[in-house]
């Protein structure tokens, strides 16, 4: 059976998660670490490696906002610290994408721990930006988020599409995983490992192992986050399947309208494992396309580097949908 | 009134025993919500009590022996007994007659919101044959026993009688008698146990859900207490309604009076209370077989009542003070829009973009925070000082703040009561929204922040009251921020006018003919029906009513956050209520609301009425140089 720990955050959540994060440094003798962070002059959020563990104290993994998939940058990443042990911190989306792109790459990851924690959902840039004006600072702001982490999050309409049809908002794929849905942040997080716990004594970095009910819990609210999320999906398929004719092929002439912009390809962490193709028309070619949109994780960063708004997250997910069907 | 005061912990409301009693006596027993119509609610006071009467009477006899209990009783002896063989008798005919009456409705009558199903003619069968089976019991007995006081019970004497003319020996009688008691025995005991399976479960659910229903005031929908570590918000699945909630659906009896009250489906939209709680049963009943998935009501594809169903109500309470079992339909929509707008993320857009304005500029209409003081600009508005004690603290709203016309009734309501001399302070720039409508769109966290800023700003300063133009806002400080430990004295507008005013009858613009539209947050909720027609109705003027109006009043549909939802042209409640307006004859209506004030001004506009009929707010009608 595997184990859960308990960190207790003796309300405070944020800080307890970076002590926890900057303890999982010291215990791993870590080197590096890729994740977001906040640029301590502008405020803005970016990616950024870091070699000392005192700047995981700019992070939040709680943040509602994503900027870019960073499970692009861990190939590069890896490749800059040969034979060190570095981690990155994640996202269920990111590191499903980074799972895309091991297995198309074959890379070694021998080396690399990954830390990743519940998400419930960023808001689209925009609506980031006033809620943060609103709240004061970005830890305020997540705050407020970590607030409703016990029922899974509320109010879903305001987040990203991507974030509403999100197949697995919960952290199980990393090698530590923080876990906040179902759980009452104010008192204590939760803490899966996989495989890395014979190495690691989790049982000495966090408070205590979790009790049957703690983790039954977890994984109540973490099922009805996925069970909402699947019934969104079923009602956007729904609609835009009964007001379009949305299939391969319609997508694929709509991609080849779009002309010469390629700021979705750009985004997109499937599209670094391979070239999609487009002839001297600048036209795609079909079977590429379905293995892109086959591939795709659902993270949803193409809907936000449009510069047309086109809703992409729902367009490919309904597509993907489809897609499916006739590959099984 | 709490000035400068720590806001009050959660208060823990218990009811006094004597409400309780008050309930039993005056809506159980009494059923003064049913005598409202007075042919069925003579109908169901003849057969309540007719076999409330033989049930006890019953229970009299069987306890003549001692049969179930080592004793028998000892009374009534003598003419005691005669009376309450009497009392019998008569109680019998006015069940009957009760029944008859019930048959003629159903059958002859028939008013268009009554339903008729299987178990209505079932019940009246019974309770037919029950009392017919009782008096053919009691002559036999008469000509089996030949008692001196068979006068009596002087219907079944006359029963009696009529056997005995047409040939009924006395043999015949005695060895009818005991098989005809056990068939009467046998209905009985089937009457009662068909009771869950039948509308007759209402002889249990309905004084359970009279007494155990939510209390406090209608006006006040229920907190989600503790929000932060509830697991459910809103209800999606069957199960994930209260308890006392689920009992309120066996208590429907699907009389119909909520429909016929609700403007919904008086204007002509799909919605209705009754089919909302009527559906919200049937789905109870099969949870029980099978327990129903998350989100079955209105979170999945496909559901049970889609995604706008509950977004035509109004909350405009007319059902919840019409409804004899005291069933409260508005708190049910309000689940459901709280599992759409805090779970599931399935509602129309409009109330997505609405609750994002208010989280982003404060107020329903998105428009700038900034522009709120724009309405005082040029006016002399004495603004609230924590240092200052005030007799007033005037709150005026998000509509009076930001919309055109309502700007206009909140300058003239400052020149009046400057005019007035009378003592007040305002917000001005500091005055928040008072979050009313993104807890009836279902956002009940955008809410309960609102409240605890705007009582953190009450408690900041001194005043004995707090008065508001608008009824919205009235009655969440009055009856929603208690919960939230804001207990403050407040008024509406017209209340303070008319306690200010000496000779309020001749404040008036003279008019012929006024008619006066009760808002629903003011009226029925709030039960503040007189101030503003006494000063509507001034000298040279006449009031004429509506035929909806105080507690009927009709809303004007813009409550429940209406205002921003779109509504079909076909089915527009405001443009309804003119109509009514405008049957009365009057050429001015007026009203006290900014929502009502704008449904208004909308319906005349659409309908093309602006030069035969005015719409006028409160202040507008009263002549400043008159007061």
């Amino acid at each position: 059976m595997k184990t859960d720990w308990i960190l207790t955050t003796g309300g405070q959540p944020l800080e307890t998660v970076r002590r926890f994060i900057a303890s999982v440094w010291q215990a791993l003798h870590l080197e590096a670490m890729i994740l977001p962070l906040k640029d301590a002059r502008t405020a803005e959020w970016q990616t950024e490696v870091i070699t000392d563990p005192d700047s995981i104290q700019l992070s939040n993994p709680f943040t509602p906002l994503m900027v870019e998939n960073i499970a692009r940058h861990l190939p590069a990443f890896l490749r800059k610290h040969p034979g060190q042990r570095v981690a990155a911190l994640l996202r269920p989306c990111e590191v499903r994408a980074f799972e895309e792109i091991q297995s198309a790459q074959q890379i070694d990851t021998a080396n690399l721990v990954i830390l990743s924690a519940d998400c419930l959902g960023t808001f689209p840039a925009e609506e980031f930006s006033w809620r943060l004006d609103k709240k004061g600072s970005a830890d305020n702001l997540s705050d407020e988020t970590l607030h409703f982490s016990r029922s899974g999050g509320i109010a879903p309409y305001r987040y990203r599409i991507a974030c509403q049809l999100c197949r697995n908002p919960i952290a199980d794929g990393g090698d530590i995983n923080l876990h906040i849905v179902g759980v009452p942040v104010r008192d204590k997080l939760l803490v899966s490992a996989n495989g890395l716990s014979s190495e690691l004594e989790l049982t000495s970095l966090s408070d205590r192992p979790a009790t049957s009910e703690e983790s039954e819990d977890h994984a109540r609210i973490a099922e009805r986050m996925v069970y909402r999320n699947q019934q969104t999906n079923l009602r956007l398929a729904h609609a835009l399947t009964a007001e379009t004719d949305l299939d391969l092929d319609s997508l694929v002439d709509q991609l080849n309208d779009c002309g010469p912009c390629q700021a979705c390809l750009n985004v997109c962490p499937i599209c670094t494992t391979r070239e999609i193709q487009r002839d001297p028309d600048g036209q795609f070619d079909r079977q590429e396309v379905a293995d892109w949109i086959v591939a795709c994780v659902g993270c949803g960063m193409c809907e936000e580097s449009c510069p047309n708004h086109r809703p992409l997250s729902a367009i490919f997910s309904v597509v993907r949908e489809k897609l499916a069907e006739i590959y099984n | 009134m709490t000035a400068n005061a720590q806001p009050a912990p959660k208060p823990v409301r218990q009811t006094p025993i004597r409400t309780y009693l008050r309930d039993y006596i005056v809506d159980i027993l009494g059923q003064v919500r049913i005598l409202k119509k007075v042919y069925p609610g003579i109908m169901h006071f003849l057969i309540f009590w007719g076999m409330t009467l033989l049930v006890i009477g019953h229970v009299v006899l069987l306890m003549q022996m001692a049969l179930f209990l080592p004793f028998a009783l000892p009374f009534p002896r003598g003419n005691t007994y005669l009376l309450f063989e009497t009392i019998s008798d008569f109680a019998g005919l006015a069940l009957l007659f009760g029944v008859g009456m019930a048959l003629v409705r159903r059958l002859a009558l028939k008013p268009s919101y009554l339903e008729s199903r299987w178990d209505d003619f079932y019940a009246l069968l019974m309770l037919a044959l029950i009392p017919l089976l009782g008096y053919l019991n009691g002559a036999l007995r008469i000509i089996g026993t030949e008692p001196e006081w068979a006068a009596a019970s002087p219907i079944e004497n006359l029963v009696a009688q009529g056997f005995l003319f047409l040939g009924m020996t006395v043999e015949t009688a005695n060895r009818l008698h005991f098989p005809m008691v056990l068939v009467h025995l046998t209905f009985g005991l089937l009457f009662i146990a068909s009771i869950p399976y039948t509308k007759l479960r209402h002889l249990v659910a309905t004084p359970l859900n009279i007494l155990l229903r939510k209390r406090g005031p209608d006006g006040e929908i229920e907190t989600i207490a503790d929000i932060e570590n509830t697991d459910l918000l809103g209800a999606g699945a069957i199960q994930e309604f209260e308890p006392h909630q689920l009992l309120s659906f066996d208590a429907c009896l699907r009389c119909g009076r909520c429909e016929e009250a609700c403007p919904a489906t008086l204007a002509g939209m799909p919605y209705s209370p009754r089919l909302l709680i009527q559906t919200l049963r049937d789905h109870m009943q099969t949870s029980m077989v099978t327990p129903l998935k998350a989100g079955s009501l209105n979170g999945n594809t496909p559901d049970i009542f889609g995604e706008d169903y509950n977004w035509a109500c109004t909350t405009c309470g007319a059902c919840i003070v019409k409804c004899p079992a005291f069933v409260n339909p508005v708190d049910q929509v309000l689940q459901l829009r709280r599992y759409q707008v805090l779970t599931s993320g399935k509602m129309p857009k409009t109330v997505g973009e609405t609750l994002r304005n208010m989280e982003r500029q404060g107020n329903p209409w998105g428009l700038p925070p900034q522009e709120r003081g724009k309405w005082y600009d040029g006016l002399d508005l004495p603004l609230a000082d924590p240092d200052r004690k005030t007799d007033v603290l005037l709150f005026f709203g998000c509509a009076m703040a930001f919309d055109e016309r309502n700007k206009k009734i909140a300058r003239r309501t400052v020149e009046m009561l400057d005019h007035l001399g009378i003592e007040y302070a305002a917000l001005g720039m500091d005055e928040s929204c008072c979050g009313e409508t993104a807890r009836r769109m279902g956002h009940e966290y955008v809410f309960q922040v609102m409240a605890e800023q705007n009582i953190e700003i009450f408690n900041e300063l001194q005043f004995d009251r707090i008065v508001t133009p608008c009824p919205h806002c009235l009655n969440t400080f009055k009856n929603e921020y208690p919960a939230f430990g804001g207990e403050y004295l407040v008024q509406h507008i017209s209340e303070l006018l008319e306690e200010k005013l000496p000779n309020s009858r001749q404040a008036t613009t003279s008019s012929e003919k006024v008619t006066y539209h009760d808002p629903c947050y003011l009226g029925r909720y709030n039960q503040v029906f007189d101030p503003p027609r006494n000063l509507a109705a001034g000298s040279g003027s006449t009031l004429v009513e509506m035929s909806a109006s105080r507690q009927n009043s009709l809303c004007c549909g813009g409550g429940g956050g209406q205002m921003w939802l779109e509504t079909d042209a076909e089915t527009r409640i405001n443009h309804l209520r003119l109509d009514q307006a405008v049957a009365t004859g009057a050429d001015t209506i007026i009203t006290s609301c900014p929502y009502c004030l704008t449904m208004f001004e909308d319906a005349l506009g659409a309908k093309g009425l602006q030069d035969t009929l005015k719409i006028r707010d409160l202040t507008e009608v009263l002549e400043i140089e008159k007061v």
